[in-house]
């Protein structure tokens, strides 16, 4: 590290203590972030990203990652209940957490934990091979409503973000969700081999993991899980086609059940901090996440609600009783 | 690795006595293969759409399991005995000494139990030395010295190397 | 040519000294990493994404390129000295390289090992680079009905293959399957086998088992009967280096194993290790030498090594064109492009020419950076096998629980290996060969997964299996190779004991 790096930090820091109250100078020097996945994954990189804008920008010094991995982080998660009331402490968690609890029947779920952030997102998009007959989402679930299992769709493992929306089209476009046609596969390279060799009917994933091949007229982009449409992106939204579905593979961050009030305060105002950076909108940037932050209350409540619809979403495609 | 010598010639024709051992592996195949055909049929289906459910390939793989067991069975109350491998490091006719393997497991687990409260180094290093008691080494003092270097330099190698995390135990903030 | 004048410019960015040198860290950290049982290149380069963010694309990816084809030289190594594989593509090696080890014969083996990785990665490389895109059209085309044919066609040679009987090989391959349903069912999302544990919705990790059966379970049986009147170590006999004879019996298993392993590296989810079993039933097949198979036939070392070179180069082919990852390192290599905000594809060749190319002439350096690294190395890793036996094999038996352990700082998977340790310590007991086990855990996922997609993508019809002319031609050859030995010999003598 430079000289003028450690300037800078040493500067940040002690605007830092001028500005904010006592409670937020206490207790945060020596953050663990826990990502439960393994090293190169989604929770893993947004983990590994907050570390070093928390750290390079003197927000928390030091902090520290590691990989609590297994069964969509459900592992980690028995871990966190583990470390009650520790402040020090937080996960990285998304979606993909909340929906892995109901599938894996989890002993353990989000309603003790303490929400502290939502930070990133990703929309979903539902993509045809080039060579499809299907010109939009309205083309596709014409043939849908005809014959649900004759229109085979693409994506991750079953009850994954994927599956999900899948499923919420199903309800939105009158299609029986336990009636489609979905072919789960291991990874995004799978799905995208399928759709390239034209052996399903549609695909979905991340936006990101079929940019390349949209930009390069490899595949169709018909509809995207985006509330509005989103800068950059040339796809309209499955709203402005006359589905109401809005999904996104979000990212947050939780800590541990049982700490205090202030504690909980401290964490909230160190992230929001953190987001208002210009290294993490830099980072949001060249990683190419949306930019979801939401914090406090406000990600308490939505935390719950995403819970109870994702239980409902899981019941439809009939994952869960 | 498999002994390539056909095991029916193990079985001299004066001899057509029953092998335990070998019947005993033979009914645990079948075990195996009976449990398997249990949870099986357990395991929940799903209210998904799919052509093939989650039932299908375990009661093949199990159905496959008893039935080979059921076979590898008559085989043995034929008279087969299985011929135990051969590698560089055994001898065949050595007499079969199971202190060894049970102590090294035993120092296996043992080290498992005190990785997280002792630490990596000392965890592997109870691990090292127990294998190389059990390999006939008797110069106490080499065996600790090299098992303890051994663990250190792995960990450091891991930890430092390569970033990952192993438990530090009673060494935190030493190492 | 397009490709050459594109090529030559890649050598000039590739060739700069400071890229030079990235190359030589990411060959040698790749050559350790493939060493050590269980830490592989995908896991390593996962750890260096961060650390690399600060380094200039080219050269993070340089360094990345050596990482994995450097995993891919080094995991022979472990294989052939300690029979413990340090990659899932490494287990075949270990048939016959530990074999040839244990006559004293190590470093012949690591030499054919060495050149072959060479030979197949060059040519890898040089078909990566004239005719990348026509591949990965093709490859894409390959439907699962086709890919479940071949791992039937794998099964069945397999446990014709391997173990004193048919029977036995059998139920070695049945015990891996049985292992490799435990976990969550990706199509259902129903747990199975998980005996109520959440540490195994995931399934077992394969190098769990594999370390289990091989490491842990040798030491095991080795101590039950250890061998008191001989030297406690192993001799190095005579022709260290490759003898003329070997020169002459492994050219063609490298050849044979390139042009096996290339095209499974390019299918999306073919993987490398279904050509290196392919490769060594083929060699065991061809060989002038069948008595020495079993007993460290250099053929069964060389053939196998060179196909899991060429898969390598293979992956990278729907890699950059497509922005496919058809393995575990590659889809690492994706999230590494991403992280650079790059996404390979059809577009990279266009937007990021000096990147692409930079990459593909360093895969050249590499390879003759792996072949000068590893042929002088290769006597010297083999006086590894001269530590008294007591501290070799207490050693395995550390680096292998640290292999296991690292995966996901659990216990829970060390107590798994103590179990696989004792399950592989009753199959040498009891005549069990191992590596069937081994293949069913790997391809009995695979298997089943391609199985039911093929159904669900047809909508549960099951003549899909020999409607598709490749998947019917490749059931063609299982039929003939179950039918035709079983009449043979039924003609040679009436009676067939099990």
């Amino acid at each position: 590290m430079s000289m003028n790096f450690t300037k800078k930090a040493v500067l940040t820091l002690s605007a830092l203590l001028l500005a904010a109250p006592a409670t937020l100078a206490q207790g945060l020097n020596n953050l663990r972030i826990m990502a439960p996945a393994a090293p190169g994954g989604g929770w893993d990189q947004t983990s590994r990203s907050l570390q070093s804008v928390l750290q390079d920008e003197g927000v928390v010094k030091p902090v520290q990652v590691f990989n609590v991995p297994g069964a969509g982080g459900t592992i980690g998660l028995a871990q966190l209940y583990n470390a009650k009331g520790d402040g020090n402490l937080l996960m990285t968690m998304g979606l993909v957490m909340v929906g892995a609890i109901q599938t894996n029947n989890s002993k353990v779920d989000l309603s003790r934990v303490t929400p502290i952030a939502r930070l990133t997102g990703e929309y979903e998009v539902i993509v045809v091979p080039t060579s499809s007959p299907y010109k939009n989402t309205a083309d596709l679930v014409a043939a849908w409503k005809a014959n649900p299992g004759a229109v085979a769709f693409a994506g991750g493992s079953a009850g994954g973000t994927d599956h999900m929306l899948v499923g919420l089209l199903a309800r939105a476009a009158g299609v029986d969700p336990k009636k489609m046609n979905y072919v789960p596969f291991s990874g995004g390279g799978e799905t995208l081999a399928a759709l390239l060799g034209n052996q399903v009917a549609a695909g979905v994933a991340g936006y990101g993991e079929f940019e390349a091949q949209i930009k390069a007229g490899k595949l169709r982009a018909i509809g995207i899980s985006a509330p509005k449409p989103q800068p950059g992106i040339a796809v309209p939204t499955l709203k402005s086609q006359g589905y109401n579905v809005d999904l996104a593979n979000w990212r947050g961050i939780v800590a541990p059940p049982g700490i205090s009030a202030s504690e909980k305060a401290t964490l909230v105002a160190a992230l929001d901090k953190m987001h208002k950076t210009k290294a993490w909108k830099d980072t949001l940037k060249t990683r190419n996440w949306t930019d979801l932050y939401m914090s406090g209350s406000k990600f308490d409540v939505f935390l719950k609600l995403e819970a109870v619809r994702t239980k409902g979403i899981l019941q439809d495609i009939g994952l869960v009783k | 690795m498999p002994d390539p010598v056909p095991h029916s010639a193990a079985v001299p024709s004066s001899r057509p006595s029953i092998s335990i051992p070998d019947l005993l592996v033979a009914l645990g195949v079948v075990l195996l293969g009976l449990l398997l055909l249990i949870g099986s049929n357990q395991i929940a289906t799903s209210g998904m759409n799919t052509v093939v459910g989650p039932k299908v390939f375990p009661l093949i793989v199990s159905v496959g399991t008893l039935g080979l067991g059921v076979l590898l069975t008559i085989g043995v109350l034929r008279g087969h005995r299985a011929e135990p491998a051969t590698e560089e490091d055994t001898d065949p006719n050595a007499p079969v000494n199971l202190a060894s393997p049970g102590l090294i497991l035993g120092g296996f687990l043992l080290g498992t139990l005190l990785l997280q409260p002792l630490g990596f180094v000392f965890g592997t290093a109870i691990m090292y030395f127990t294998v190389a008691y059990a390999f006939g080494e008797r110069r106490y003092g080499l065996i600790a010295g090299v098992a303890l270097v051994v663990a250190l330099i792995t960990y450091l190698l891991f930890t430092r190397g390569l970033g990952l995390t192993l438990p530090a135990g009673i060494l935190k903030g030493i190492l | 040519m397009d490709a050459i004048t594109s090529l030559f410019a890649g050598f000039e960015t590739a060739l700069t000294p400071i890229n030079l040198l990235w190359a030589l860290v990411g060959v040698t950290l790749g050559t350790l990493v493939g060493v050590l049982p269980g830490i592989g290149p995908a896991l390593t380069v996962a750890l260096l994404l961060p650390v690399t963010a600060k380094l200039p694309p080219v050269s993070a990816f340089i360094m990345f390129a050596g990482i994995y084809y450097g995993g891919m030289f080094g995991g022979s190594t472990t294989s052939i000295l300690l029979n413990t594989p340090g990659e899932s593509s490494s287990i075949i090696t270990a048939l016959e390289g530990n074999k040839m080890a244990r006559k004293g014969r190590a470093a012949a083996a690591l030499a054919t090992a060495a050149i072959g990785s060479f030979v197949a990665g060059t040519i890898g490389t040089m078909l990566l680079t004239f005719a990348a895109p026509a591949i990965a059209e093709i490859a894409v085309q390959i439907r699962p009905e086709a890919k479940f044919s071949l791992i039937m066609l794998a099964f069945v040679t397999i446990s014709a293959t391997f173990g004193g009987s048919p029977l036995r090989g059998l139920i070695s391959l049945f015990l891996g399957l049985c292992i490799g349903l435990v976990g969550t069912d990706l199509q259902s999302g129903q747990a199975r086998f998980t005996l109520g544990r959440p540490e195994l919705l995931d399934g077992i990790e394969f190098v769990t088992v594999v370390i289990g059966l091989f490491a842990i379970g040798e030491t095991l049986y080795v101590a039950s009967r250890l061998r008191k009147d001989k030297a406690s170590v192993i001799k190095l006999e005579g022709n260290a280096h490759m003898t003329r004879e070997d020169w002459r019996r492994s050219w063609k298993p490298w050849l044979r194993g390139t042009a096996l392993g290339f095209p499974f590296g390019a299918i999306p989810a073919g993987g490398a290790e279904i050509p290196t079993f392919l490769s060594y039933t083929l060699e065991k097949r061809l060989t002038k030498h069948p008595e020495e198979f079993g007993k460290g036939a250099i053929e069964g070392v060389a053939g196998p090594e060179a196909a899991n070179n060429a898969a390598a180069a293979g992956v990278l082919v729907p890699l950059l064109t497509l922005g496919l990852p058809t393995s575990a390192t590659a889809a690492i290599l994706l999230a590494a492009f991403q992280q650079y905000g790059l996404q390979p594809g059809p577009l990279l060749f266009v937007t990021s020419p000096e990147l692409v190319w930079g990459l593909i002439a360093s895969l050249y350096i590499g390879n003759v950076m792996l072949l000068a690294l590893n042929l002088p190395l290769a006597p010297v890793w083999a006086k590894l096998l001269l530590i008294p036996r007591p501290f070799l094999y207490a050693g395995i038996l550390v680096f292998s629980t640290v292999g296991v352990y690292s995966l996901n700082n659990s216990v829970f998977d060390l107590v798994l290996l103590a179990i696989f340790g004792v399950i592989g310590y009753g199959m040498r007991r009891f005549d069990f060969p191992v590596t069937p086990a081994i293949i069913g855990v790997i391809l009995g996922p695979t298997a089943e997964s391609f199985f039911r997609t093929a159904l669900q993508q047809s909508n549960g019809d099951y003549s899909t299996f020999v409607r598709q002319p490749l998947s019917a031609f490749i059931l063609f050859i299982v039929a003939l190779s179950l039918i035709v030995p079983a009449v043979l010999k039924a003609r040679k003598q009436p009676v067939v004991s099990g």
